[in-house]
C-alpha cells in the first residue's frame, strides 16, 4: 500500500505527533501538556473517563479544533491538509442510521473524499466498494439498508468506507459501546487487517474491554497524560485508579459492564 | 365514457385553469424532491421558519415596488445563512432563535401589509395563496426553479446524502458541510418562495412534507422515496384542483387537505397490511 509522501517537514514514520500540545474550548482548557506519538500501521487506544479529553483530541487530530498551544501532525503534515488520508468514525449515536441508504451507498462515500464533486462513481467505484465490504466480511450485505445491519456490522461498513477512501489513518470515536465480544473481537480482526497494510487505527474508549488489551498502546488520558505505552504496561492497576479515580469500568468476558470499586 | 372526459377537460378551457394545474404539477415536482431531504434531516420547523421569513420579505417587496419574488428570495436566503451560522453556534437552543427570527420577520411582514388599503385582501391572498391568479410570469419562475433546483442537486446530491447521514465523518473527510447545509437550506428557500403565489405561507410546508412522509410509509430506498414522493404529490395536485373546481372549495388548502387524506390512508393501509404479518425487512437488528 502505497504511503503518503509526507511535506513540511513532519516524520512521515509517524502517523500521529502531538508535541506540548494544550487544547480546549473559549472558556475551559480541557487537554494540557500532551506529547504521543503514534508510528504508522500500529494501533493505539485512547481511554480516560468522560470528559478527561478523549473526543477534544479526536477532535485536534481531524483539525476541527486548533490547538492552543504545541503542534499536531497526522502523517508530518498540519491535520486540515491531511484529511483526505484520514477517516473519522463518530459515535454511534452522531450517525443518522434510518437515513434510507444501503451499506454499499455508504461504503461509496469513500470516494467522495478524493474525486471532484462533478464525476459520478464509476464501475471502478463499485468494483473497490464491493472489494472493501469483502475486506469487512460484509458482501452478503451490500443491497441492504443501513439500518437493518447489527452495530459491529455498521461499524465495519464504515470501515469499509474509510477503505475506499484509502485512509491511512482511522479514528473510532468509542468504537466497542454497544457492542458484545463477540462483536469486539470481530472488529478486532478487521484492525489487524488494517495494520498489515501499513494503516494505523486509533480508538478511544471509556471503559476497558477487548480492543484495548489488543491495541499495540495506550494512552491514558485525564486532563494531561497520566500514563502511555503498551497494554501491559499502561493498564497496571495504579495507573487505571490514576485515570478512572476509585471507579474502573470493567467489560467482562461477557460483554457485562462492571464497574470496579476500590477501596483503600 | 365520453361524459368522464368531459368532466376532466372541462377546467382546462380556462387559462387560468390550466396555468393553475400546470405551475402546481411543477410545484408538486420541485417540493416532492426538495421535501423529502426535508423531511428525513427533520428540517419541517425550519422549512415552515423560512416560508414565514419570506413572508417579511415579500410584503418588503411590495412596499417598496421591487419584485416581489426577489424581496421573498432574499429574504428567504439571508433566513437560509442565518440558520446554518446559527447551526454552528448552538448557544440558544435552535428551535428557539428560529422561532424568534421567523415570528420576528413575519409580525414585520404584517406591520408593513397594514399600511396598505386592501390589508385583508392581500394578507389572505399571501396567506393562503391564490392558485387561480398564477400568470404566465409565475409558471417561468417555478420552472427556473425547478430546473437549477435539479442541477444542483444532481450535481451534489451524493454529497448531500453523506452530511446528512453522518456529518462528523463527512466534515472530518473534507467536504465542504456547511456549505452544503446552506446549499440545502437555499434550495428549500427557493421551493418556499416560488410556491408562495400559489399555496401561500402556511400551505407550503405541507406540499414539501406531506407527500415525501406518505411515500415513506411503503418506500425505503432514498430515490424511490423521491419519485414516489413526486408521484403522491402530483396525484394530489391533480384531485385536489379537480375537486376545488367542482365544490367551489380554495384550491390549495384542497389540495393540501387532499394531500393529508392521502397521508391518513397510507397510515391505515400500512397498520392493515402489517396486522396481517405483510413481509416489511425488519427495521433494526
Amino acid at each position: 500500500m502505497a504511503r503518503a509522501p509526507a511535506s513540511g517537514g513532519g516524520n512521515d514514520r509517524l502517523s500521529v505527533e502531538v508535541r506540548d500540545l494544550t487544547a480546549g474550548y473559549d472558556d475551559r482548557i480541557v487537554l494540557r501538556n500532551i506529547n504521543w506519538t503514534v508510528p504508522c500501521g500500529t494501533s493505539a487506544a485512547i481511554i480516560g473517563p468522560n470528559g478527561g479529553g478523549k473526543s477534544t483530541l479526536l477532535r485536534t487530530l481531524v483539525g476541527k479544533l486548533p490547538p492552543l498551544a504545541g503542534t499536531v501532525r497526522v502523517l508530518g503534515r498540519p491535520p486540515r491538509e491531511a484529511r483526505h488520508l484520514l477517516a473519522y468514525l463518530p459515535q454511534h449515536e452522531e450517525i443518522d442510521w434510518q437515513f434510507p441508504i444501503r451499506a454499499i451507498d455508504v461504503v461509496l462515500q469513500g470516494v467522495l473524499a478524493r474525486t471532484p464533486w462533478w464525476r459520478p462513481p464509476g464501475k471502478d467505484a463499485l468494483a473497490a466498494a464491493m472489494a472493501a465490504l469483502e475486506r469487512v466480511r460484509l458482501t452478503g450485505e451490500a443491497d441492504r439498508p443501513i439500518g437493518a445491519l447489527s452495530g459491529g456490522q455498521r461499524q465495519r461498513v464504515l470501515i469499509a468506507r474509510a477503505l475506499l477512501q484509502d485512509a491511512q489513518v482511522i479514528l473510532l470515536d468509542e468504537p466497542a459501546t454497544g457492542l458484545d465480544a463477540r462483536a469486539q473481537h470481530d472488529l478486532l480482526d478487521v484492525v489487524d487487517d488494517l495494520k498489515r497494510e501499513g494503516r494505523t487505527v486509533i480508538a478511544t474508549t471509556h471503559d476497558l474491554n477487548c480492543l484495548t488489551d489488543h491495541f499495540d498502546t495506550v494512552l491514558c488520558l485525564r486532563g494531561e497524560v497520566i500514563c502511555q505505552g503498551p497494554p501491559e504496561v499502561a493498564l497496571k492497576p495504579e495507573h487505571l485508579l490514576a485515570v478512572f479515580g476509585k471507579h474502573v469500568p470493567l467489560v467482562t468476558a461477557e460483554g457485562r459492564v462492571t464497574i470496579f470499586e476500590h477501596r483503600r | 365514457m365520453s361524459t368522464v372526459v368531459e368532466l376532466l377537460a372541462e377546467p382546462f378551457q380556462y387559462g387560468f385553469m390550466a396555468r393553475a394545474f400546470l405551475g402546481v404539477s411543477l410545484i408538486a415536482v420541485l417540493a416532492g424532491v426538495v421535501g423529502t431531504f426535508v423531511m428525513l434531516k427533520g428540517l419541517a420547523f425550519i422549512g415552515d421558519a423560512i416560508a414565514h421569513a419570506s413572508f417579511g420579505g415579500l410584503v418588503a417587496a411590495m412596499l417598496l415596488g421591487v419584485p416581489l419574488h426577489l424581496g421573498a428570495l432574499a429574504f428567504a436566503l439571508l433566513t437560509a445563512a442565518g440558520l446554518t451560522a446559527l447551526g454552528r453556534k448552538t448557544a440558544l437552543r435552535a428551535d428557539t432563535s428560529l422561532a424568534i427570527l421567523f415570528t420576528g420577520a413575519f409580525a414585520l411582514g404584517v406591520l408593513g401589509l397594514a399600511t396598505r388599503s386592501n390589508f385583508a385582501g392581500d394578507l389572505s391572498a399571501l396567506l393562503v395563496g391564490s392558485v387561480l391568479a398564477i400568470r404566465p410570469a409565475d409558471i417561468y419562475w417555478i420552472a427556473a426553479a425547478a430546473v437549477i433546483t435539479g442541477v444542483l442537486l444532481a450535481a451534489a446530491f451524493r454529497h448531500l446524502v453523506y452530511i446528512s447521514f453522518d456529518p462528523a465523518g463527512a466534515e472530518a473527510a473534507g467536504l465542504p458541510v456547511a456549505g452544503l447545509q446552506w446549499l440545502l437550506l437555499s434550495l428549500v428557500a427557493l421551493t418556499v418562495v416560488v410556491s408562495l403565489q400559489a399555496v401561500g405561507v402556511v400551505l407550503v410546508v405541507a406540499l414539501m412534507i406531506t407527500p415525501a412522509a406518505t411515500a415513506s410509509l411503503f418506500v425505503r430506498r432514498l430515490e424511490r422515496l423521491m419519485v414516489t414522493a413526486v408521484a403522491c404529490g402530483l396525484a394530489a395536485t391533480w384531485l385536489g384542483l379537480y375537486l376545488s373546481y367542482y365544490l367551489s372549495t380554495p384550491p390549495g388548502a384542497t389540495v393540501v387537505t387532499v394531500a393529508t387524506a392521502q397521508f391518513t390512508i397510507g397510515l391505515i393501509v400500512r397498520r392493515l397490511g402489517r396486522g396481517r404479518g405483510a413481509a416489511r425487512p425488519p427495521r433494526t437488528a
